[in-house]
């Protein structure tokens, strides 16, 4: 049997297990104390166990086991969930989710893993009181050793007599018989209609046929045994082993219903018994009473209550109302499986516009109708498997709730996590880039961010803080908030700082928004309490850089005393984005278009003299020229006169992007940037044209930074130097 | 489950086809027993349709033969399709089934 | 023609693996995630063994058994049922309802298959 396929559906579900489990388990902390939550935790131990038993997986259901028991006395109501159990519980999670790692990389547990998990069960066990032990479970799924040396084949004898209900159960003395044929040879067998009633009290669902059997089989006892597992109760089924003396036989006819002639006569026909031994036995039994145990058990097999089935029309239709209601089918698909379509809808895509440039040269009326329906398609096609990557980013937020609570129980701390717009999609290779930022920045408003109790009552603030995690779409984008009402970026101790460390002189003014975006730097934490949480001044300027790799920016807001809100914005998607086409000295560029707010004539605009900078309508917006930041150049001249400008958004920051030549929409495949250029600035990917050029995609954020940082030092140094002539 | 019954002078042939099982053992009960009052002598059971017979189902034509046999008749099989014969073997059911004694008779072994 | 038999049961990877085993030894599977599943994918089909667990979201393994028990053309399908153990309530409920076959979770392919193959063969 393989079972690979399953094995890797087990590792799946169990992940999808142990997050619900989790998130149950967060849910009770928030005082959720339901019969569903809690259910729903032992749920998720109950399937895991039960899926890990099939596997033979024996550590991951050796410490399950426990679990389960515990989470059932608690499902129960015999135990109540503390803090402490709370805690034990998640970490027993953690150490479960373990578990399946280590299947999952086919790794023994380490030394770590054993301690951990040791310790985790004496707690376990300190829990449940001494009763139980780790034993059952994994003796349960070792075959029982009973009996196992017989080998050499005998007879053995069978009494048969099942429960009058045993039909009505679903159940066929033909099955077993059936069964028994597969252990060995049945060498006799006689049907007893002894116990059929007058047809006035015959049942008909009622069982009334007994069975004698001689199966010679080399099985032992415990495989007979088996077979009549699920009928042992309510039937007498009596099994005599080979080498069974006389008088076990003999004892066997007394005890059976059927008169004592009827059954020695089996015996003696199958060889049990000799005709000698049965008139002894018979002689014995007519001093005593035994036909009286045979009408109690006639007596039991009448007073079968009638199945009630009056309300089985009413049952159908409700069958039937609940079919109509609409299923959530989901099917599982590998993620790699849904990269590589959408890497070949990309080539599509690519495809599709070498197709549109020659038919537009054909002038072939007809093809290049079906040539623009072809666009439409593609472009739908697109979507859709684009789509099928979206996920929602609530399962990411929901990751947080642990997070939070366990770092603001190690600081002593009391919040709330606020979680909005958790249905907002975005890509799913984006989430998973997305969690180690998250997780940076959370960490750090419970940590610095939220102030101690005795602070927060000091400012007149409640006693709980609050964390808020929010999402929406905004203009092709996804913003991501995380705000707290904690005590606030101070700007002098950041300032302060920066100066200390070199990072900007004494005399430097800046902004706010700047001094802000400060913290963003290597080596800067105002933190004035080190914890092992958010360390020393790592992280968030590698919070940054992640974000800026996601094609995303982060910007900081923040009131002293009152909290602090980051915001990351990133584009919904990686794989493909609608472009603006431009050129700059033969050179290929795409802007994202969703950043592009107007194209115009350099030379229609009024340029602030002295500067790379024009006046937008009463606003003055920093410009840069792709020929200068790239160093392009060819034979032609080019001068300012030609020259087009195009004007970008982030945020909330605009800069204008100087160009020669505007080309128009294009929808475009991104292609990861080789790493000779990935140090280049303003470069986010590259695209293979239509045409067979290679176009390379601006990096708009990074941009405009540089940009605004050009314009900045321009302005700082001195109004006087010349703005140089391209 | 379909009976049907067709009488004649000397005796009375009953066929059964498809299906008797638990399932249709209290419907096949009402045609089979209630309705044996002025039976012939003589009573041809006809099993060459049946497609599927269980315990309940064997039960039902015992107690048919029951019936039969203490009215003082006889019940014979002239046909029995293969699923019945299986069964009848699996359970050593002498078979035909004869009037006197059935199943104390040493059936084929299965 | 095979046996039918309905796999009853939320992790889907123990459906594949009683799937797997019951189909290499002969046996037709359909597979259900849930008591309410279970009942829409019965649609009237011949179904020869019910093998359902017991705790399940939506609709649970006992209420199962009391629908099925209601269903005139399922009322006598043979049901085993999954459970762990000591949920002993929760087998007394169901026993009550009608499953009297038991198999305590975990247990090994094998053993489910040779369990099966008592109440009926391929």
């Amino acid at each position: 049997m393989n079972l690979d396929g399953a094995l890797q559906t087990f590792f799946a579900e169990a992940e999808e297990l142990l997050t619900s489990m989790e998130s149950a388990l967060l849910r009770v902390d928030e005082g959720a104390y339901d019969a569903e939550t809690l259910n729903e935790i032992f749920r998720a131990a109950h399937t895991i166990k039960g899926s890990a038993g099939l596997f033979g997986l024996h550590s991951i259901v050796g410490f399950t086991h426990i679990v389960e028991n515990l989470l059932d006395q608690v499902r129960s109501g015999v135990m109540a969930i503390d803090r402490d159990l709370l805690s034990l519980l998640l970490n027993c999670r953690d150490h479960m989710a373990g578990l399946v790692r280590d299947v999952m990389n086919q790794e023994e547990p380490d030394a770590d893993r054993m301690n951990r998990g040791d310790r985790l069960l004496q707690q376990l066990m300190q829990r449940l009181g001494t009763g139980d032990s780790a034993e059952p479970a994994a003796a349960s799924a070792e075959p029982v050793a009973e009996e196992s040396t017989q080998r050499t084949p005998g007879t053995w004898h069978l009494s048969l007599r099942f429960g009058p209900d045993t039909l009505r159960n679903g159940m066929d003395p033909l099955s077993f018989i059936r069964f028994l044929h597969t252990l060995g040879e049945i060498t006799q067998l006689v049907t007893l209609d002894d116990h059929l009633p007058e047809a006035a009290d015959y049942d008909p669902e009622t069982l009334y046929l007994g069975f004698e059997i001689d199966l010679l089989t080399e099985q032992n006892r415990a495989a007979i045994d088996d077979v009549f597992e699920f009928v042992r109760e309510g039937s007498d089924i009596r099994i005599l082993p080979p080498d069974s003396k006389i008088e076990e036989y003999v004892q066997l006819i007394h005890s059976l219903p059927e008169t004592p002639r009827r059954l020695g006569d089996i015996l003696v026909q199958s060889g049990a018994l000799s005709p000698a031994c049965l008139e002894r036995a018979l002689q014995r039994q007519s001093t005593q009473d035994a036909p009286q145990r045979l009408g109690e058990i006639l007596a039991a097999q009448h007073c079968v209550p009638e199945q009630v089935i009056e309300t089985a029309l009413d049952q159908q239709k409700k069958v039937a109302e609940r079919k109509a209601a609409p299923e959530n089918r989901t099917i599982r698909v590998d993620a790699e499986k849904l990269d590589s379509l959408i890497n070949l809808i990309g080539e599509l895509v690519i495809t599709r516009q070498r197709v549109d440039l020659l038919s537009a040269q054909t002038g072939h009326g007809a093809l290049l109708e079906s040539v623009a329906q072809l666009k439409g398609f593609t472009e739908q096609i697109r979507d859709a498997a684009l789509a099928l990557r979206m996920v929602q980013i609530g399962d990411t937020f929901q990751r947080f709730k642990r997070v939070v609570r366990d770092v603001a129980q190690e600081l002593g701390k009391s919040i709330d996590l606020v979680i909005g717009g958790a249905e907002t999609e975005l890509d799913r290779s984006m989430v998973e880039k997305l969690t180690d930022p998250l997780t940076h920045i959370v960490r750090n408003a419970i940590d610095h961010g939220i102030e101690p109790v005795d602070v927060r009552r000091q400012r007149g603030k409640s006693d709980t803080g609050t964390l808020r995690l929010t999402a929406c779409h905004d203009s092709g984008n996804i913003v991501i908030e995380i705000s707290d009402d904690g005590g606030g970026l101070n700007l002098e101790k950041i300032r302060a700082k920066a100066v200390a460390n070199g990072l900007i002189d004494a005399s430097t003014h800046l902004s706010d928004h700047d001094l802000f975006q400060l913290i963003f730097h290597p080596g800067l934490s105002t933190a004035e309490r080190v914890t092992n949480l958010s360390g020393r001044g790592v992280g968030m300027d590698v919070v940054k850089r992640n974000i800026e790799a996601l094609q995303g920016g982060i910007d900081i807001d923040s009131v002293l005393g009152e909290g602090t809100r980051f915001r990351i914005r990133l584009p919904l998607t990686l794989a493909i984005i609608d472009g603006f086409h431009v050129s700059s000295r033969n050179t290929h560029f795409i802007i994202p278009q969703n950043t592009v707010l107007e194209c115009m004539d350099l030379a229609s605009l009024h340029q602030v003299k002295g500067r790379a900078c024009i006046n937008l309508r009463g606003e003055q917006v920093p410009y840069i020229r792709l020929s200068d930041l790239f160093a392009l150049r060819d034979s032609e001249r080019h001068g300012d006169e030609r020259a087009k400008l195009v004007v970008v958004q982030f945020g909330q920051e605009r800069s204008g992007i100087v160009v020669d030549e505007l080309h128009g929409e294009i929808q475009t495949v991104v292609k990861p940037l080789s790493p000779i250029f990935q140090a280049l600035k303003g470069i986010g990917g590259s695209s293979l044209l239509g045409t067979g050029d290679i176009a390379f995609i601006l990096d708009i954020p990074q941009l405009i930074e540089l940009a605004i940082a050009r314009e900045s030092r321009r302005i700082g140094k001195s109004a006087v130097t010349q703005e140089r002539a391209s | 489950m379909d009976i049907s019954r067709k009488d004649s002078k000397n005796s009375t042939r009953i066929s059964i086809s498809g299906e008797l099982t638990i399932y249709d053992v209290s419907a096949a009960r009402a045609r089979l027993l209630d309705d044996s009052k002025g039976w012939p002598a003589t009573v041809n059971l006809d099993l060459k349709g049946v497609t599927e017979l269980d315990s309940a189902g064997v039960q039902l034509l015992l107690m048919l033969q029951k019936g039969v046999v203490a009215a003082g008749g006889q019940l014979r099989l002239p046909a029995v399709s293969e699923p019945a014969q299986q069964v009848f073997n699996t359970l050593h059911l002498g078979a035909p089934f004869t009037a006197q004694g059935l199943l104390s008779a040493k059936g084929e072994s299965a | 023609m095979g046996k039918n038999i309905m796999i009853v049961d939320d992790s889907a990877s123990l459906r594949q693996v009683v799937a797997i085993a019951l189909r290499g030894a002969g046996y037709d599977v359909i597979e259900a995630q849930n008591g309410q599943d279970a009942l829409s994918k019965l649609d009237g089909k011949k179904v020869h063994l019910i093998i359902s667990d017991v705790n399940m979201p939506v609709m649970d393994g006992i209420t199962l058994v009391k629908e099925v028990k209601k269903l005139p053309a399922y009322k006598f399908t043979p049901i085993i049922m999954l459970t762990t153990e000591g949920a002993d309530a929760k087998k007394k409920e169901g026993q009550a309802a009608g499953a009297k076959a038991w198999i305590v979770k975990p247990f090994q392919p094998d053993q489910m298959l040779k369990a099966v193959s008592t109440l009926i063969l391929p």
